[in-house]
């Protein structure tokens, strides 16, 4: 293409502008508002799922011993082991709420700190 | 007070208002004013990297955004607008990565609107829409190169500054893009 037909072809894409942003944005900036995308809104609902399963671990640890699924307690230990070694049924209850509890702290925090900033 | 300056394309100030004023009382009159003059660009640009209107959107704010919290920086800026085209590049890519969705956005991103300034009519309009599908179709390298020579105006060595690459692989990008669009807009 030689400099006067590339020139021309220049001239004739120039010929229009780009669009300018929507209206609303100018005020979405200006208010430095906090919008939670895609991420932010999956970490809420992975802490929310948490919440309500360190509860009903909970609710399981609560309940009277006669309404208690005990019979995972007269399971030999062997068997527990081939699920990842974490011993009898009260501490496997344990475990999983410790782990559930420092989850949901962790994703309060981080939410928290989106907030904030 | 600021006054806000409204956005003209091929001029870019030369003044920087920010200096270290954002985090005094004045600070949101100058982020008003700095949205005025460049907002209009940056989100074009945010555009032409990204699928949707939507995620352009959110690319602009984050720029925003990444101004304020940068503001001491701002004052030792020479070239404010590769700066402000550089920040918006890199909150596309971190945009487009975050989701891991590189590979579809790529296809499908590009998504500019054009309008001839002034009165335009239906004629105007479908050459708008042509130019507009025919930006799709190029390789988002070119693209960007492109979009940067024609609507930004910037020299190669700038475009080289701004997407990491030397001059004469913006240029020779550059050739390819427009070479393409004068095929797919038919241009004899």
């Amino acid at each position: 293409m030689d400099d006067r037909k590339l020139e021309k072809f220049e001239q004739r894409l120039r010929s229009f502008q780009p669009e300018g942003p929507p209206v609303h944005l100018r005020a979405r900036v200006l208010s430095g508002e906090y919008r939670a995308n895609g991420l932010h809104v999956l970490l809420r609902v992975a802490a929310v799922i948490l919440l309500l399963l360190a509860v009903a671990w909970n609710s399981v640890l609560d309940a009277p011993s006669h309404m208690r699924d005990d019979s995972a307690s007269r399971t030999p230990l062997s068997e527990y082991q081939a699920y990842g070694k974490l011993g009898t049924f009260p501490s496997r209850i344990q475990f999983s709420y410790q782990i559930g509890s420092g989850l949901i702290g962790t994703v309060r925090e981080y939410v928290n700190m989106e907030v904030i900033r | 007070m600021t006054q806000y300056g409204t956005t003209t394309y091929g001029a870019w100030p030369r003044e920087v208002y920010l200096s270290r004023s954002v985090t005094q009382d004045n600070g949101a009159d100058v982020l008003a004013a700095l949205y005025g003059r460049y907002a209009k660009r940056l989100y074009a640009y945010a555009c032409v990297l990204v699928k949707s209107r939507n995620d352009a959107e959110d690319v602009v704010q984050e720029c925003f955004a990444r101004i304020v919290s940068r503001t001491g920086r701002l004052s030792a800026v020479d070239d404010l607008e590769s700066y402000l085209l550089k920040i918006v590049r890199n909150e596309a890519f971190r945009f487009r990565s975050r989701w891991l969705r590189w590979r579809t956005q790529n296809e499908a991103a590009g998504a500019v609107r054009l309008a001839r300034s002034g009165v335009e009519d239906r004629a105007d309009a479908e050459e708008a829409e042509r130019i507009e599908y025919a930006m799709t179709k190029l390789n988002p390298d070119q693209r960007e190169v492109v979009y940067l020579k024609i609507w930004e105006h910037l020299t190669f060595a700038q475009i080289g500054g701004i997407v990491g690459v030397s001059q004469n692989t913006a240029a020779s990008r550059y050739r390819y893009g427009i070479e393409k669009l004068r095929e797919l807009l038919d241009d004899g």
